[in-house]
């Protein structure tokens, strides 16, 4: 007998109860386990590259609006320090679907279709997938999305489990794993886009592909990604409001580059300034994953307007964020709904003369996210929790609220305990890792380390917020800590990199 | 009815109304008035047990009594070994193999495996209290000490050394346990009358946590059935004739099964039974001689693994899943009524209780263990022995359809290497995707592959490294980093020393 637990075909096909006829016994549509009597929906709201400062209940003082997220914050719970247990989009999704940490990355080999680097595999296997779980407890599993990983050719085995599964083919930008779309647009259509220090970059290619997916695609606000994955949420809720409970996943790949969202929105955050003056609106100001400020040339009048992008797109995302709830809200849905609002990582603005993500770079603006869960019966709406959530621990939750087991390998925490007065088992510290880099740090701490310990930089958040100023020499008993915190985490070893052949696991 | 999250008993609400309480219930505190009790039989196997099949002739009425109103499991292997391992596991819900976290520790053997429950590791009694339940655990286990698992009960007693001068010494061993067995029963008895909440009850040779068990194997017979670079507790003994020593664990069974007996009578029945053996003894099988020994017998591994629900379910019902000695904790707390934490592996086995099919319980192809430095893996069919690094690996085949013996003997690695590699690939699954490599004071972690991580040989990794750009800019990270705002080919030029690292 083979590793391979799923069945080809079917949510929740596998290891079904023999209630059928047929060979194999198998009855695809009949739950093999059960879920709560009265169980509640779950709506997940997921927004890739979403920084929580860019959030207005997160940020007293931020750039841009966000009305809807607001509200959805004062009826929650919300997590003022959640970090994703490991990052950038890939691993982080790994874990919110499946419940097992993606940390530290031992699991790792190089993988076609996917990018390059630790942490960038399929879902194994041997991973429960929390739709799977949910199918096989009679629950109705639905996901839209328009992240080109989930839609693509290796994440299948997630979308098999799924009842409904509507993948949006509009992020462009990821032509490679965008098939159904060919036609780039002509290299001077893209001029106004491109930076000229980018000039002869691969994101010439991406942005082609996305303004000739723009031309024909898109003639209005509602075609733009995350208002096509909203719309598809929109309709899905309006077949599963009779399914219920319901599982709903409405998960945007925006705003992650390019920012390009709506041109009254992008106008909204603020006026043309620096190179927009020239005519080039930086909505693709880096090479995907990132590139010095330096390097790109782009004064600090353009990495303001950047800012102003990313901020529009965050409130458009928000816009629409919102008419989703208000959707749920009109069908009477809101009172039997768990709903979840989670991001994956955040982006780094030109802060640390990045823009981007770069590993090495992973301080508070790419791991810290926002994070909130909506009870249905509004307990604890408005509050904050300082728990350190993360992407692991919402499957968990999603089960617990459901009233379903969780496959013991799910190792993430029972977060729905803190709707009942309780408290999840004490997270003294966070963790997590992204590429070859490790983080630690709790609310006073914060550590970013290489993989192999040569560099570990410590940084003291109470008065260095921004945790520009390494102080990891004043400071080595507590970067032992935290670094032995790490091989406790990764369960006493952590594992070593190769630096060839796509940084391949060596061991440990 | 305040539902458990854990207990689903109802059907799926069909119809909801607007407005009802989403019962998802999760108790913080422990459902009131529900009473669990762990036992430990020291040493046995399933095979020496009548209410386990066993044919051994044994006479267990006692644990064959309780058996029949069990929901009983038949093919479970503890997920590691020896004693001690094992009891980490036990109270931590955590898989201990493959043994990452060992580091040596004082008083204890070098023998991945041998270290105390780390303060990262979550601990059954710890969670029970914290959601207002009474824990008591009686036990001689030296690893459980100190305020996480709450009231300790010692039973206390002389232990003698391990020796490891072969079956005379085996023979002394069981007649250890058989002793243990008894005053920790005995001291368990005493905390069973007016029990509340939670009892352990697991009698332990201390001696076990500072002597990892021998491996007796004939001599010569090491390079013929050898499995890998045996770890140091491989000892070379001739034995003639395993009767005395089977004689002695047959013995040894039954007074243990005296022992449940007499422990039984005072359980009420409404007190959830959790009764497991710890680790098998090889008796001479196989050419094995040992307690929680690698070895290519089967039913040398096997434990007697048994819930007994105070509302009867599932009783006398049995199940081939492959359980095993991590899922105790998890499956303790949610008969409690309380929050698993997830960092407990272990499945829910409760869930077996709510009617759902094993086959539905979360799929489980192979048992999974280690002992020392080498992993076992086992199905129904095929048992895989192998060392660490995977590269001795050995495969015994037990096909049912083949009457003779001889496959059980015959390493048959090269004959289904198909079947070789799902089940590394399975142990390497479990592992995270690495098995650990030890040294003498831990697992290691190999050393980092530098290749040309530093191209320009500036001391400074490429991740690091200053781009080319003479004019300084606003980077502090760089500046940290002693960069002087020229890039590597002008420092070399000028003869300027390499920047250190912070």
């Amino acid at each position: 007998m083979g590793l391979t637990r799923r069945g080809l075909f079917g949510a929740g096909a596998a290891g079904t109860a023999a209630l059928g006829l047929g060979a194999c016994g198998d009855d695809y549509f009949e739950p093999s386990t059960d879920h709560g009597d009265d169980a509640p929906n779950t709506l997940l709201i997921f927004t890739d590259s979403t920084r929580a400062d860019y959030i207005h209940h997160y940020n007293p003082d931020p750039r841009n609006k966000t009305p809807n997220l607001d509200a959805l914050a004062k009826d929650s719970l919300t997590f003022s320090w959640a970090v994703p247990e490991a990052m950038p989009t890939g691993p982080a999704r790994r874990a919110l679907l499946t419940g097992v940490r993606s940390f530290p990355f031992r699991n790792y080999v190089p993988t076609e279709g996917l990018p390059v680097g630790p942490g960038w595999i399929p879902i194994p296997d041997f991973q429960p997938i929390v739709t799977e779980v949910l199918g096989e407890a009679g629950v109705e599993t639905a996901y839209c999305t328009d992240n080109p990983f989930l839609i693509g050719p290796r994440f299948g085995n997630f979308r098999r489990t799924l009842d409904w599964a509507r993948p949006s083919y509009s992020q462009g930008a990821y032509r490679f794993l965008n098939k159904p779309f060919k036609r780039p647009a002509t290299r001077s259509t893209v001029e106004r886009y491109l930076l000229p220090d980018l000039s002869d970059s691969v994101e010439v290619g991406r942005l082609r592909a996305m303004a000739g997916w723009n031309s024909i695609y898109r003639d209005s606000d509602r075609q733009y990604p995350t208002a096509r994955v909203v719309r598809s949420g929109i309709n899905l809720i309006d077949d599963l409001k009779d399914r219920r409970p319901f599982f709903l996943g409405v998960d945007a790949f925006d705003p992650h580059e390019p920012l390009d969202a709506p041109r009254v929105y992008q106008i909204a955050a603020g006026s043309p300034k620096g190179i927009e003056l020239d005519g080039i609106t930086p909505i693709q100001p880096f090479e995907t994953p990132y590139s010095w400020v330096i390097d790109v040339d782009v004064d600090d009048e353009t990495i303001e307007r950047v800012r102003e992008l990313y901020a529009a797109e965050i409130t458009f995302a928000d816009e629409w964020i919102g008419r989703l709830m208000n959707r749920l809200a009109d069908e009477n849905l809101l009172d039997e709904t768990v709903v979840y609002f989670m991001s994956d990582h955040g982006l780094t603005l030109g802060e640390h003369g990045i823009l981007g993500k770069h590993a090495a770079r992973a301080q508070w603006h790419i791991y810290h996210v926002p994070c909130m869960i909506r009870h249905p019966e509004g307990k604890r709406a408005g509050e904050t929790s300082d728990y350190f959530a993360s992407t692991h621990d919402i499957p968990r939750t999603i089960l617990s609220f459901m009233g379903v087991r969780a496959p013991g390998q799910m190792n993430g925490e029972d977060l729905s305990v803190l709707f009942d007065g309780g408290e999840p088992p004490e997270r003294r510290w966070f963790t997590s890792c992204y590429d070859d880099h490790l983080l630690a740090g709790d609310r006073d701490w914060f550590m970013l380390a290489d993989s192999e310990g040569r560099l570990k930089r410590l940084y003291d958040r109470r008065s260095d917020p921004q945790e520009l100023h390494d102080v990891a020499a004043d400071n080595p008993e507590l970067v032992d800590q935290l670094w032995k915190v790490l091989e406790d985490e990764a369960g006493g070893t952590l594992p070593q990199f190769g630096v060839k052949s796509g940084k391949a696991v060596l061991g440990g | 009815m305040r539902l458990t999250r854990r207990g689903l008993l109802g059907t799926a609400g069909a119809g909801i109304a607007a407005g009802t309480l989403p019962a998802r219930a999760l108790a913080q505190d422990a459902e009131s008035g529900k009473r669990a009790l762990l036992v430990v039989l020291p040493l046995i196997r399933a095979d020496y047990v009548g209410g386990f099949d066993g044919d051994s002739g044994t006479d267990t009425p006692n644990i064959d009594r309780l058996a029949a109103s069990s929901l009983r499991f038949d093919r479970v292997i503890p997920e590691c070994m020896p004693a001690l391992p094992v009891r980490r596991t036990l109270v931590t819900g955590m898989r201990s193999f493959p043994f990452r976290d060992w580091k040596r520790t004082d008083g204890m053997p070098a023998v991945p495996g041998y270290n105390p429950v780390w303060d990262w590791q979550p601990v059954m009694m710890e969670t029970m209290r914290a959601g207002g339940v009474d824990t008591v655990y009686v036990t001689d286990n030296p690893i459980v000490d100190g305020p996480r698992f709450g009231r300790v009960v010692r039973p206390g007693g002389a232990t003698g050394s391990n020796g490891s001068n072969g079956i005379k010494d085996e023979i002394a061993a069981i007649k250890r346990a058989t002793a243990a067995a008894e005053r920790t029963y005995r001291a368990g008895i005493r905390e069973l009358r007016g029990m509340s909440g939670f009892v352990g009850i697991d009698p332990f040779d201390p001696v076990d946590a500072v002597e990892a068990p021998p491996i007796y194997v004939k001599p010569g017979e090491v390079e013929d059935e050898g499995i890998g670079p045996m770890n140091e507790r491989l000892v070379e003994a001739r034995w003639d004739s395993v009767d005395e020593l089977r004689s002695a664990y047959r013995d040894h069974v039954e007074a243990v099964d005296d022992l449940v007996g007499d422990l039984m009578n005072e359980v009420d029945d409404d007190v959830f039974v959790f009764m497991l053996g710890d680790i098998g003894i090889a008796l001479g099988e196989h050419d094995y001689v040992g307690r929680g020994t690698p070895t290519s017998h089967r039913e040398s591994y096997e434990i007697p693994f048994l819930i007994r629900d105070p509302d009867g379910r599932k009783s006398g019902d049995d199940v081939d899943w492959y359980a095993s000695t991590h899922d105790v904790a998890p499956t303790i707390l949610s008969y409690l009524g309380l929050t698993i934490p997830g960092k407990m592996w272990g499945e829910d086995l409760t869930a077996l209780l709510d009617d759902v099919d094993e086959d539905d319980l979360y799929d489980r192809p192979f048992s999974i263990t280690a002992s020392g430095s080498l992993i076992m893996v086992r199905d129904k069919r095929w048992l895989m022995v192998a060392d660490r690094e995977e590269i001795e690996r050995r495969m015994y085949d037990d096909d049912e359809e083949v009457e003779d013996d001889i496959t059980r003997f015959e390493d048959v690695a090269n004959e289904d290497t198909g079947q070789l590699t799902d089940m590394s690939l399975a142990a390497l699954a479990v592992a995270g995707g690495t098995l650990p490599e030890f040294g003498p004071e831990g697992a290691l972690r190999p050393p980092p592959e530098r290749a040309d991580d530093d191209t320009d040989d500036d001391g400074i990794p490429n991740d690091f490294d200053a781009v080319d750009n003479d004019e300084p800019d606003d980077n502090d990270d760089r500046e940290a980093l002693g960069y002087d705002g020229r890039d590597a080919e002008d420092r070399q030029a000028s003869g300027d020393r390499k920047p250190a690292l912070p």
